[in-house]
């Protein structure tokens, strides 16, 4: 068994900030003299960093366009838009979806925004 | 009330019709749906579209999911579905185009450079090829977790799991990912630091 697979588990909860006092301890003991377990604590950061970096937030056009949907009436076979709109249309489709959700009144307001990472 | 339900819940409303309970899964999932789109379109146009084709493959298929995988697995096929009949329309298409035709992509005048938007899309490219072949119990759990920002224990309640099972499959997700990528030249790496920094979790 390799010895430092039970601080791979812990490396992984770290960045997660999901690791007790106890465990945070006994990983900061094992990295401060095992480098193997160090390099893999940077590279598994870089890589976090790496994922966080190319996540993008869809446009709100899109958000809108979706809450506003009337699911209920999307029984055909094709999806609710073309799947060559062109940005005029879809900006004119934005604006439309805007003003249905306007119309829907409470409980279909804007979406609450992203919680901080790791506050959940 | 539908915003503390869990994904098994808000799929057994929607598929007896509820509306706002099928918006509760869109607004729960459509960052992680549009990210994979965009992953394997590589065009924001592109993407928009998978969304769209994505959510409503669902809300069509609702009657006949049975619950056996979790929502977002499910979710999670849909999508990678639906972009790989967008791009076999679009290859068949492609030549069809004319330089005046109304629906090219508009080339936008000003932000990132050409250039750096293809080495983006690139990057992104081989991250989602990297984290599609992980096993799937893995990539889910990495994708709520990275993407969604969900918890331990919101992750276990969507995917009917214990936490501790999240917690290791999360780690071997990322020891596998950090491998496939290293393999493929694709992990920029940092040096390693010999101060370890407690604050905010970070070596840095």
């Amino acid at each position: 068994m390799n010895p430092c697979e039970e601080y791979e588990l812990l490396l992984s909860a770290r960045l997660d900030g999901a690791l007790s006092l106890k465990e945070e301890t006994q990983l900061y003991a094992h990295l401060a003299q095992c480098p193997h377990c160090r390099q893999l604590a940077q590279e598994l950061e870089d890589l976090q960093t790496q994922m966080t970096s190319l996540w993008v937030e869809p446009p709100d056009s899109l958000k809108d366009a979706l809450a506003s949907q009337d699911w209920s009436k999307s029984a055909s076979s094709s999806p609710p838009r073309s799947p060559t709109a062109s940005p005029s249309k879809r900006r004119a489709l934005a604006s439309v979806a805007g003003l249905r959700r306007g119309r829907r009144g409470a409980g279909c307001g804007p979406l609450p925004a992203s919680p901080a990472r790791g506050s959940r | 009330m539908q915003a503390t339900m869990d994904d098994r819940q808000l799929v057994t409303l929607a598929r007896k019709g509820d509306q706002d309970a099928f918006t509760r899964l869109v607004e729960r999932h459509q960052k992680m749906v549009y990210n994979l789109a965009l992953g394997k379109t590589g065009s924001h146009h592109d993407a928009e579209e998978v969304t769209q084709t994505a959510f409503f493959k669902a809300w069509q298929g609702l009657p006949s999911f049975q619950g056996k995988a979790a929502f977002s697995s499910w979710l999670y096929r849909l999508t990678v579905n639906a972009a790989i009949d967008l791009l076999r329309q679009r290859k068949k298409h492609q030549g069809a185009l004319s330089l005046d035709d109304p629906d090219l992509p508009v080339v936008p005048d000003r932000g990132p450079s050409s250039e750096e938007l293809s080495e983006e899309h690139e990057r992104r490219q081989l991250l989602w090829q990297a984290i599609e072949s992980l096993p799937e119990p893995h990539r889910i759990p990495l994708l709520l977790r990275e993407i969604e920002g969900l918890s331990y224990r919101e992750i276990a309640q969507a995917l009917d799991l214990e936490e501790g099972t999240v917690k290791s499959r999360l780690a071997r997700a990322r020891l596998l990912l950090r491998k496939l990528l290293l393999q493929k030249g694709n992990l920029p790496t940092g040096s390693p630091s010999n101060q370890l920094g407690r604050k905010g979790g970070m070596l840095k």
